[in-house]
């Protein structure tokens, strides 16, 4: 996995017949990312963007999925407190058959965070035979913390697989009480929790980056 | 023998409701203690106010554990003193693998007794040992905890708890309920290999089949939030055969 600096202003990709690339965005300062990113035909696209702290960040991605087989796998984590303000906004546009996407978002808010998610997955006519996933799953660790998911569907092809999945949700009691009672402190108990969560949009990501984010896990549990 | 746990005249409300109205209970070291008593008499909620659960306030009473306040402490300070709950319903939690659940809770016990993290071989030889015990197969360590486990399979996953943890006195919260005879015998039978002279446990259960793998020294009926009866072994029996309906219309 490479790391892709973005600037401000943003970013026009492309992933070229047949080829690969697995990029990672880390994003720990504020600013206006719009990125478009076009997959030819046979072609993969691994992306995972992660935000991280009280930034201000607006993310505006497209992805097109210009010819035969290619696909993408996106993720996105975001870990904020304070009072940050993030936008992610992503349209995956399947233009011709046979394509497939997966997407996985995870965020977490703290102290008087926010977050606004939308993603649109757009299914041309003749995009038959699409496989389109995407899920956008929140935590929120306290009263302040806000957040948004919007999935939106366009298709307009009738042999597909489209599924999305959103969900703005707290600690589970249950769980934490259940961790506790074996004797795993509060403060720990929500960290596994916060940690368990977020792995999943970091099943792309070198071990040694989502190890480095458990300081920034550690902070936001006590950061409520 | 010592005195392990000493209730006296134990309230404790759920929300505004009171439930348990005036416990008495003694267990001593070496005891095993059944709780047995028709649906709504407080089971449950007494064992999940000496686990520390907080939507239980005690109202009135004492809890105390070795001679300490058991009421102030929280879930995990009574872990440490050596408090287990094993869940009538045990909970799942996707992503987090057994084996790490367990490594997570055997290093705070031991930082509590001054002890650093444990090594990777005694964990796993801890591990290996205590799944014996349940027959649970060796998959079990990475798989998530008690996600998509049967419910056979969550109930010996909670007798593998306690014998990771070894507490001196275990709450078993239903332990019996939905298993099938093989998954009772493994329960049953892996319960009773645990039992010391130092520790002591509490079953609550509905029935008599558990008791025929650990015999208790006592049987207590609780109805309506208080102890009605108390008896020995055979008084399980009697309440196979009768009911609860004698020991309710004598009160």
């Amino acid at each position: 996995m490479e790391t892709l600096e973005l600037k401000e202003g943003g970013a026009r990709l492309s992933v070229e017949r047949g080829s690969s690339r697995s990029w990672l965005v880390m994003q720990r300062s504020g600013g206006d990312f719009p990125v478009e990113i076009t997959v030819e035909e046979d072609a993969s696209l691994e992306l995972a963007f992660i935000v991280l702290g009280d930034v201000r960040v607006r993310n505006s991605l497209t992805v097109n999925l210009v010819g035969r087989d290619a696909n993408c796998r996106l993720r996105g984590l975001w870990l904020l407190g304070g009072n940050a303000d993030v936008k992610f906004e992503v349209r995956m546009n399947h233009e011709v058959p046979q394509c497939n996407s997966e997407q996985i978002f995870k965020g977490i808010c703290g102290g008087s965070a926010r977050s606004d998610f939308f993603g649109l997955i757009k299914v041309a006519p003749d995009a038959q035979k699409t496989d389109a996933r995407q899920q956008c799953h929140n935590l929120l660790l306290t009263e302040a913390a806000r957040a948004n998911a919007k999935p939106q569907l366009e298709i307009y092809a009738d042999d597909v697989i489209c599924t999305h999945g959103a969900t703005v949700g707290r600690l589970r009691d249950e769980e934490l009480f259940y961790m506790r009672s074996r004797g795993i402190s509060l403060e720990e108990a929500k960290k596994i929790q916060l940690t368990v969560f977020a792995a999943e949009a970091l099943d792309i990501v070198p071990e040694d980056v989502s190890a480095g984010l458990q300081g920034w896990i550690d902070a936001i549990t006590l950061s409520e | 023998m010592n005195t392990m746990l000493k209730i006296e005249n134990l309230h404790a409300a759920v929300g505004e409701k009171e439930i348990l109205r005036g416990i008495d209970l003694e267990i001593k070291a070496g005891e095993v203690h059944a709780i047995m008593g028709p649906n709504g008499a407080g089971k449950s909620t007494l064992a999940a106010t000496l686990a520390g659960r907080d939507n239980i306030t005690v109202t009135d009473g004492t809890i105390r554990f070795e001679g300490e306040d058991l009421v102030p402490m929280s879930p995990e300070e009574r872990s440490w003193k050596g408090i287990f709950l094993g869940f009538q319903y045990p909970v799942e939690i996707p992503g987090l693998t057994n084996a790490n659940f367990m490594k997570a809770a055997v290093n705070e016990h031991r930082k509590q007794r001054g002890l650093g993290p444990v090594s990777a071989v005694e964990f796993l030889r801890m591990m290996k040992e205590k799944m014996a015990l349940v027959e649970m197969d060796s998959s079990f360590s990475s798989r998530a905890v008690n996600a998509g486990f049967s419910g056979g399979e969550k109930k010996r996953n909670e007798v593998f708890q306690m014998a990771m943890l070894d507490p001196k006195l275990a709450i078993l919260d239903e332990s019996d309920s939905g298993l099938d005879v093989d998954a009772l015998r493994i329960v049953g039978t892996g319960v009773d290999k645990l039992r010391r002279p130092d520790n002591a446990t509490i079953l609550i259960t509905h029935y008599q089949r558990l008791l025929d793998y650990i015999v208790p020294d006592y049987i207590h009926v609780l109805y309506k939030g208080r102890i009605v009866m108390t008896g020995d072994k055979d008084l399980a029996r009697e309440i196979e055969e009768r009911g609860y309906d004698w020991i309710i219309n004598a009160l």
